[in-house]
């Protein structure tokens, strides 16, 4: 079965008067089809700029400057802007953070969907209609023909981003980018929107790529995981092999820092010092100033090597398995 | 929303008494009508009847009073210079400085709302810099001078148009319209676009940076990403948006085009209301002044009003706190 | 600007070749009209606008000299009695006969106009009775002897009795006790031409206010069939679009550009016009003790003293100022009004002399001069400000230190009038066309009662001089009043109680087309427009 999609080698750099920054500087990765990957990352690591770089969303002065990624056979970076603005939404569809942004507050919910469902398919107004209100049933939203002629202020921020899941399903994609979509919500709706996406991607089938700093979140969701940092994928590989044993520092560092609540008092673990500005990178491996594991070789630049049938990691010095988990 | 307006025309009538307060006592203290207007020759007792006959004998607060009261009954005095209601002369000259303002408005907001949004969206691009550094000179070139190059370009070089002046008029709703004829208009033209121009510029600037900064918001994204045209995401998502500071500046600025329009009606000999208001300013005739800055303070408060309304119904989340509020 | 004539010239040989409408006349008046109704306001533009459609029983020509106009003749039959022989076979706009009635009515409705803000009733109020010996004889008596009852008659416009709702016989009586007089129409009436009914070469056609007033041609005009077939009179205040007006072709003739363009305007191929006017530039001194703006005197008033007056008279350039400022469109003035017109001696213009200038003042006791504010308005006259800049700079060569208070012409007539200026700059146009009118204004001795010297805001009195000017004003006698007049000018000029600065003159640009008579007093009369003949 041919991969749904494939992203190789993404460049995206954003071309600024003080210098260029590599925000996804070399990412590779693979999905197929009805797959769930975690995108996982500190602000700054450049997983919301694949995100975007996939849909030909980047806005200035950034733009995709090298690398290929095929969807379903065709190559996006190459083919560019028609065949993206037809995929957009038909095919694959996407989930922002903010849900009060995400949707246009002068303008109603149903104008908002029936544009969605008419941008993609010749259907009359009614039939646009009644799919847009099928769609907030699907996604457990009551009332709904009452909900459609209200605007999105008058909303809560859970119920919104129920209307933004719905618009992303309403012509059935086979991929769906969901960029921190539930960082902005109460922990409980959380949990609930959690639950949902992952029964209605698993009955229709769609991939979806959950971008999010959130490892605890995404850990329980997806298939697999790629994390990132300073632009590059550094781990990646299934779920609960990283979770039971991580490999790289950095991403042991982040499972150590989630909050235990074990021991009243105790030191929060942190991974010392900050993400580096993309514009000063250091030589070799970005995250050797940080590492407690660096040394003098960690100032070449470490490939993604191949450390089990389906892990890679990008690292001089990874945690082997004998080192153990941390709980989670 | 009743109440609501109510209170709205409570604080309107305020302004308008304020006005007339200030008006009155401003020309008052200004100088004597009656130099201005009799004959040199007159003698000193000509001079005691005019100025009998004119009311100005009276001490100032009983002028006013006797105004007030008039005006409460509708008559808002009689003109020292014409002789005839203060209001009916401007009421006749209303329609053409109405037209002029509206067509302007029409120009200017047709042609900056286009242009702004076109330079907001392209800013880097030749045109978008070729419109912005245009609109510089809309506003910062004098009105006067502006109005002049216009009638020298295309009157008197190019012969286009005419140089001044109102063209044919024919009626329309009960006024004299002037822009139901080919010839009515080409006498508009040049008027209505010296007018426009300043507005103009305003809304190229305000557009343009109210489209920059919609652009960048989330869901206009959102709306690229659900795979809308981009004349759709334009047109629907950021024009709709970009409209409410637009519609504020707009109402604020047809206000001042309408009571202020006095030097393109200066420059181009546009029968209109300003000219009016100068004339009489420089006459010192009183009622008319007076009767015209009410009239203005009441035009004002009413576009204003009705820019309230169409924001409310622009932005939905206006409309509702008010009501709950 | 000059790559711009070419294509000009080639555009306005263009619009002027268009033989047009070719009997159609369109004139860019300065100001505008503020009724149709001649009896309502003495204001310039409204005479020479009602002057197309009315007509009076004198008329005065391009010097202003009374001629007959719808009175073939008159004579004085004693010092209050006045007869006069009226035109016959005249006709009104609409069809009806001209007789004695008209003028009757005409003059009885003067005091019924209401609201005017500057009546006519200075002319008709001095007349005690009006009687009809048949329907083209009249007999006026006046309450005093006014020998000027002639030049008066010039602004009073005969209307239509029929017209305008008169009963078949009207009887005259002193301030508004007419008999007969039916329901007078008030001034907005005139706007329409059933009611603007007059005897004169044009009838008017369409009136909108502030915008243009178009008149078409009366074929049964008794003074022959008029030039024009219709006359569009636009009001273009504003000076710059005036001429832009002329320039673009949109109309044939305006008045008064302003002296800066006259140049260009020639240099485009139109035809220049210009005459000399009755209206002239002075300088009044307050003349009591206490004058307000003047400092170094320790409180005295130096322009009591004549020396000093003379002094000021002679340290102006006037040449200099008619060439400079005026730009050759004014005339050095040694009286108050150019000769030869009626009462002017021909006096010489004061020579300009600042050493001499000097050496009075010193005379007088101010050595070292003094400090005085020069008032003037600065939108009123031609070049106002500008003259009156340069007088100050003048005055200050012989060490008079001149401050000018420029304000706008509302603002300074009415600090003129409350006696604010030491010394102020205005003008005068001689309504009458004779002496009488200046030297009464500006000159007699200021009395509230008998209304003499209502402009005289220096207060300069010469008590001897009043009794020549009363004595005069009541001598019907022309030539008689004539001397009268000019000794009672020359006493003032030689006391320097006033000093004349400049004449204006008045200027008119047409296409070359046409031709004007240009006339005295600055008025703008579409029945001397004439075509230039072909060549």
């Amino acid at each position: 079965m041919t991969k749904l999609l494939e992203v190789k080698d993404l460049q995206t750099h954003f071309f600024t008067r003080d210098g260029v920054a590599k925000a996804v500087d070399g990412v590779s990765f693979s999905l197929n089809r009805g797959e769930i990957l975690g995108l996982v990352g500190e602000s700054g690591s450049g997983k919301s700029v694949t995100g975007f770089s996939i849909l030909g969303l980047v806005d200035e002065p950034g733009r995709v400057a090298g690398g290929q990624i095929i969807f379903d056979g065709d190559d996006l970076v190459a083919k560019g802007e028609p065949l993206l603005r037809n995929l957009r939404g038909k095919r694959i569809a996407m989930i922002f953070q903010d849900p009060m942004m995400t949707l246009n507050p002068v303008l109603r919910i149903d104008t908002q969907m029936v544009e969605t469902v008419r941008a993609h398919e010749n259907v009359s107004k009614a039939e646009a209609l009644r799919r847009s209100r099928d769609a907030l049933v699907q996604v457990g939203i009551s009332s709904p023909d009452e909900r459609l002629q209200s605007y999105p202020h008058q909303f809560s921020g859970g119920m919104r981003q129920r209307v933004a899941i719905a618009i992303a399903l309403l012509h059935k994609p086979d991929l769906i980018i969901a960029d921190e979509p539930t960082t902005a919500l109460d922990v409980t709706i959380q949990a609930q929107i959690l639950a949902e996406v992952q029964s209605l991607c698993a009955k229709s089938g769609t991939a979806l790529i959950w971008i999010t700093h959130d490892l605890a979140v995404v850990s329980g969701l997806a298939d697999r995981l790629a994390v990132m940092y300073a632009g590059r994928i550094i781990e990646e590989g299934p779920t609960a092999q990283i979770i039971a044993n991580p490999s790289h520092p950095y991403t042991r560092g982040l499972i150590d820092s989630v909050p235990q609540g074990k021991r009243h008092g105790a030191l929060l673990t942190q991974i010392k010092g900050m993400t580096p500005s993309l514009l000063k990178l250091p030589k070799g491996c970005k995250f050797a100033p940080r590492c407690p594991r660096a040394d003098a070789a960690c100032q070449a630049e470490p490939a993604l090597d191949l450390i089990g049938p389906d892990r890679s990691v990008r690292c001089f010095h990874p945690h082997a398995e004998a080192d153990g988990k941390a709980a989670l | 929303m009743i109440v609501y307006l109510v209170r709205r025309l409570g604080q309107s009538m305020l302004a308008i008494m304020a006005m007339a307060v200030l008006v009155f006592a401003g020309v008052y203290f200004i100088g004597n009508p009656v130099d201005v207007l009799i004959n040199p020759e007159a003698t000193q007792a000509d001079i005691i009847a005019t100025t009998q006959r004119l009311g100005l004998d009276k001490p100032l607060y009983q002028q006013f009073g006797i105004f007030i009261w008039n005006a409460l009954h509708g008559d808002l005095g009689t003109s020292f210079v014409y002789g005839r209601p203060a209001l009916d002369i401007i009421m006749e000259r209303l329609p053409a400085t109405m037209e002029l303002a509206v067509v302007a408005l029409f120009l200017s907001v047709g042609i900056g709302i286009p242009l702004g949004v076109w330079a907001g969206l392209r800013p880097k691009s030749i045109a978008g810099r070729t419109i912005m550094g245009g609109s510089i000179l809309g506003f910062s070139l004098p009105n006067f001078w502006q109005g002049m190059l216009l009638i020298l370009v295309f009157a008197v070089i190019l012969g286009w148009m005419p140089a001044g002046g109102r063209g044919e008029t024919t009626e329309f709703l009960g006024m004299q319209v002037s822009f139901l004829t080919w010839d009515g208009l080409s006498h508009l033209i040049l008027p209505a676009i010296n007018l426009a121009l300043f507005k103009m510029s305003l809304i190229i600037r305000l557009a343009r940076a109210n489209t920059r900064e919609v652009c960048m918001q989330d869901y206009v994204k959102f709306a690229r990403a659900k795979g809308l045209s981009s004349r759709r995401v334009v047109l629907v998502h950021v024009l709709k948006n970009i409209m409410i500071p637009i519609v504020t500046i707009i109402g604020l600025e047809l206000g001042s085009m309408v009571a202020f329009a006095i030097v393109t009606e200066t420059v181009f000999a546009w029968p209109g209301m300003g000219k009016l208001l100068i004339d009489s300013i420089n006459l010192l005739d009183r009622p008319v002044i007076v009767a015209y800055l009410m009239l203005t303070v009441l035009i004002i408060v009413a576009i204003n009003l009705l820019v309230d309304v169409i924001y409310s119904l622009l932005d939905p989340r206006i409309r509702l706190s008010e009501m709950k509020g | 600007m000059k790559a711009l004539t070419l294509p000009l010239m080639a555009g306005l040989i263009a619009a002027g070749m268009t033989p047009a409408l070719a009997q159609d006349l369109s004139i860019g008046l300065k100001s505008e009209a503020t009724s149709m109704d001649p009896q309502f306001h003495q204001l310039s533009t409204n005479i020479q606008v009602a002057k197309n459609i009315f007509e009076a029983l004198t008329t005065q020509d391009a010097v202003q000299k009374v001629t007959p106009g719808l009175a073939e003749s008159w004579e004085a039959v004693d010092d209050t009695t006045w007869r006069f022989k009226l035109r016959q076979g005249v006709k009104f706009h609409d069809g009806s006969d001209f007789t004695a009635r008209d003028v009757i009515y005409s003059f009885c409705r003067v005091p019924l106009v209401e609201n005017s803000p500057s009546a006519f009733t200075i002319f008709t109020g001095g007349i005690a009775d009006m009687q009809a010996e048949d329907d083209h004889t009249l007999i006026i008596k006046t309450k005093a002897t006014n020998p000027l009852l002639p030049t008066d008659l010039w602004s009073l416009a005969v209307l239509s009795a029929n017209a305008l709702g008169a009963e078949d016989t009207v009887t005259f009586g002193t301030d508004g006790t007419c008999e007969g007089m039916g329901d007078v129409p008030q001034s907005h009436a005139f706007n329409s031409p059933d009611v603007a009914v007059g005897t004169g070469p044009y009838k008017l056609e369409s009136y909108t206010r502030g915008s243009e007033m178009t008149v078409t041609r009366f074929d049964d005009y008794w003074g022959g069939k008029p030039d024009w077939e219709r006359v569009v009179m636009r009001p273009i205040t504003s000076d710059g679009p005036r001429v832009a007006a002329l320039l673009a072709g949109d109309v044939d003739m305006i008045e008064s550009p302003p002296i800066q363009d006259i140049k260009r305007i020639e240099g485009e191929g139109f035809h220049i016009v210009d005459a000399l006017s009755n209206r002239i530039i002075y300088l009044h001194m307050q003349q009591v003790e206490d004058a307000p703006g003047i400092e170094g005197t320790d409180g005295k008033n130096p322009l009591l003293d004549p020396r000093v007056r003379e002094a000021i008279s002679i340290s102006i350039n006037r040449e200099a100022i008619a060439e400079r400022i005026m730009g050759g469109y004014a005339q050095p003035a040694g009286e108050l009004l150019p000769p030869p017109m009626f009462g002017t001696s021909g006096r010489a213009v004061d020579t300009y002399d600042v050493d001499r200038a000097k050496e009075l003042l010193a005379e007088a006791g101010y050595p070292d001069g003094f400090t005085i504010t020069l008032g003037t308005p600065n939108d009123r006259y031609i070049n106002d400000e500008q003259v009156a800049q340069a007088v100050a700079q003048m005055m200050a060569r012989i060490g008079i230190n001149t401050n000018v208070d420029a304000s706008t012409a509302s603002q300074f007539f009415s600090r003129r009038n409350a006696l604010e200026f030491p010394i102020y700059m205005a003008g005068w146009g001689a309504s009458s066309g004779d002496m009488s009118s200046p030297l009464k204004s500006l000159v007699a001795t200021y009395n509230a009662d008998t209304g003499m010297g209502p402009t005289n805001a220096g207060r300069y009195s010469n008590p001897d001089m009043d009794k020549v000017l009363i004595e005069a004003m009541a001598t019907i006698d022309d030539s008689k009043r004539d001397e009268m007049l000019q000794q009672a000018e020359t006493m003032v000029l030689d006391d320097f109680g006033i000093i004349p600065l400049h004449y204006e003159q008045t200027v008119w640009a047409m296409k070359p087309t046409l031709s004007y008579e240009p006339r005295v007093d600055q008025y703008t009369m579409a029945t001397e427009v004439k075509p230039v003949a072909a060549e």
